[in-house]
């Protein structure tokens, strides 16, 4: 809550950083000589310093969850000695790492092992810049925003591919390739999501989808359609794949492969990669946030109208309303992530190729032209003003109906068929092979 | 000079510096990272063209996809110390550099020749901004579409272009299909592997030995009592 009165107090309260900023010697000056260059420089400087700071106490934050979540699931206490029920404990371990001793393996590539992890932040970190936190409270309202999301993604891919092969270990090696094959292949149903979404929204802008979404909570896009309430949980699976979270956290697993691409980091430069593993947490539950569960609109109508109605102090106020909101609907997303981390077992690469390439690419398909066909039948007026409200219940009735006829069919678990060993032909059939170039 | 021209000035620098550090290095890994730098600055430039769109496709396509595809490639063969600094023999070289710069002219004449720009402005579309579409999605009735944005493109390609793009799409299935018979290597052979019986295992390499692990990872990942570690 304390990075976000920073966050409202940063970018809503314009006319509060006018007065102090424009009396400074040079910034003043360089204000009113460039008012156009300088007040988005401005902006963006004032936004990447809260976004680090945002980054640091979520990602101290969600650490001290994870293993009070772990901790629960698992009959334990969790950490408990440092601090009040071992709130500090999440701090002692990054100041551990800060003091940690920074090693580069002699053999490895020293210019690409140093910048590797700061292109792996640096990828999560721009993500930050297009995620909106309220009516006003966004770095950069891009009207590319949602492929800005896309294409910085990759930029991170880069990172881990200098960082693994920089490291010049086999387990490294291993982990980078399992982590590319795993990204690059599920960024393909998440970006169908994506277009899914933008198709009836009409705008590549974050803010823009935002704003479609407002009013009660059925005008959200999960409940826009049947077809769009599917394609949530299908980006919702992506994601943790490209977050390689459990059960799809192939690329460091730990009881195989060490630590996957950062085997050999230690240190700062260690917990860069940390910090970008769970900052990555954030962007996509918020993303999702954003996508479907309305964003920074709260789903009460007469809210959002204040919201968006408001001005002076009481605009500050729906700002925080706003930030309030999505950073809910974000860490419901992430404690659910931490959830499933916690239940599941790992499973296998073949298998997660299978259920991108097999599973999850056409059922996006699928999502992407029957939610446009609907949009394009239903024209979004179908039963005059109450329609959207109509879509929800077809929504959460079609799934009710999906649902109990799946526990119908439930069978009992073959642990046989999904855990018994690979023959070899299916080895050699198996999709990463394919990488051999 | 204005402020745009300082940062044009810039990233014409970095982008032309990095595309011949991208030339001269040695090692191919460096290569592909000067030249995903050098992706990533004309990126830069398409922004400053207010082409947002073209920016974002540019980082997320070439300097995502395609270099990650690349260097991935470059990794995996894995080339030994002493063939890093093999360099092609001479008259490949002379005959490579000459067509670099009949390229370059032919991309720089336009430029530099005066009657070439007027006659290439003939080809645009008149006056971009006041170009009138029919409605898109949420932009109301006939929306007039800012140059440079997602809807313009969308319209554009999808319009007046619509020939071009599809032919252009159906020359990539038709590489990837080939992509696919190249790859494949032996489909007779595969044939008989299908039915269960066994074959001699594939050349070792790193992808291979990493299959040998997908097999102990079979055995391994068995469910335990104790769930996946922390």
């Amino acid at each position: 809550m304390l990075t976000g009165l920073l966050l409202a107090a940063g970018s809503a309260g314009r006319g509060l950083i006018d007065l102090d900023l424009t009396s400074l010697p040079l910034v003043g000056e360089m204000l009113a000589e460039h008012p156009t260059i300088a007040w988005p420089l401005l902006m963006l400087a004032i936004g990447c310093g809260v976004v680090i700071g945002y980054i640091t106490v979520f990602s101290l934050l969600a650490v001290y969850a994870e293993r009070k979540i772990s901790a629960f699931m698992q009959s334990r206490l969790g950490p408990m000695e440092v601090g009040p029920y071992g709130l500090l404990q999440t701090a002692a371990d990054g100041l551990k790492l800060l003091a940690k001793e920074d090693i580069i393996p002699r053999d490895a590539d020293k210019l690409l092992y140093i910048i590797g992890p700061i292109f792996v932040f640096t990828g999560v970190w721009l993500s930050f810049v297009v995620l909106p936190y309220g009516p006003d409270l966004i770095v950069a309202d891009l009207n590319v925003g949602l492929l800005f999301l896309a294409a910085v993604a990759s930029i991170e891919v880069v990172g881990v591919l200098m960082a693994g092969w920089a490291s010049n270990n086999k387990w490294a090696l291993f982990g980078t390739m399992r982590m590319i094959t795993q990204l690059v292949s599920y960024e393909i149903p998440i970006g169908l999501s994506f277009v899914a979404v933008v198709a009836i929204s009409g705008s590549l802008s974050m803010q823009e989808i935002t704003l479609d979404q407002q009013g009660w909570f059925w005008n959200w896009y999960l409940f826009r359609n049947p077809f769009l309430f599917v394609g949530f949980f299908l980006y919702f699976i992506a994601s943790l794949a490209e977050t390689k979270r459990a059960p799809f956290d192939l690329p460091e697993a730990e009881s195989e492969l060490v630590a996957g691409f950062h085997t050999e980091y230690t240190g700062m430069r260690f917990s860069l990669f940390f910090l970008a593993e769970y900052a990555a947490m954030y962007v996509v539950s918020a993303t999702a946030a954003v996508l479907f569960l309305g964003g920074w609109c709260t789903g009460f109508a007469f809210i959002d109208s204040w919201m968006m109605e408001s001005a002076g102090f009481q605009r500050v106020l729906a700002n925080v309303v706003g930030l309030t909101s999505i950073t809910i609907k974000a860490w419901f997303l992430v404690a659910v992530m931490m959830w499933l981390r916690w239940t599941l077992p790992r499973i296998r690469l073949d298998q997660v190729m299978y259920v991108c390439l097999k599973v999850l690419l056409p059922f996006s398909f699928g999502v992407l032209v029957f939610s446009t066909l609907w949009e394009l039948v239903t024209d979004g007026t179908l039963f005059g003003d109450w329609w959207p409200l109509f879509q929800f219940l077809i929504s959460i009735g079609g799934f009710g109906l999906l649902m109990m006829n799946f526990m119908a069919k439930e069978r009992p678990y073959d642990i046989e068929a999904d855990f018994r060993p690979l023959r070899h032909s299916e080895v050699h059939a198996a999709p990463d092979a394919g990488a051999r170039g | 000079m204005a402020a745009a021209d300082v940062i044009f000035l810039v990233i014409s620098i970095i982008a032309v510096g990095a595309a011949a550090l991208a030339v001269t290095r040695k090692n191919p890994i460096y290569s592909a990272l000067f030249m995903m730098v050098t992706l990533l600055v004309v990126a830069a430039v398409f922004q400053m063209l207010s082409s947002p769109f073209l920016a974002v496709m540019q980082v997320l396509l070439y300097a995502g996809a395609i270099m990650v595809l690349f260097t991935f490639v470059i990794m995996l063969l894995s080339l030994r110390p002493e063939e890093m600094g093999e360099t092609a023999p001479l008259p490949q070289r002379i005959f490579a550099a000459v067509v670099a710069l009949g390229v370059f002219a032919l991309l720089a004449f336009p430029a530099i020749e005066p009657g070439v720009p007027a006659a290439a402005a003939s080809l645009a579309p008149p006056a971009a901004e006041a170009v009138r579409f029919p409605p898109a999605a949420g932009t109301g009735d006939g929306a007039t579409v800012e140059f440079g944005a997602t809807a313009y493109f969308g319209h554009t390609i999808f319009g007046r272009f619509v020939l071009p793009f599809e032919l252009v799409s159906i020359l990539v299935l038709a590489a990837v299909v080939a992509v696919m018979v190249l790859a494949k290597r032996d489909l007779s052979k595969r044939d008989v592997a299908d039915d269960g019986s066994d074959r001699d295992p594939p050349p070792l390499s790193v992808s291979a030995a990493h299959a040998g692990s997908i097999a102990s990872l079979a055995t391994s990942t068995q469910p335990t009592s104790h769930g996946p570690g922390a």
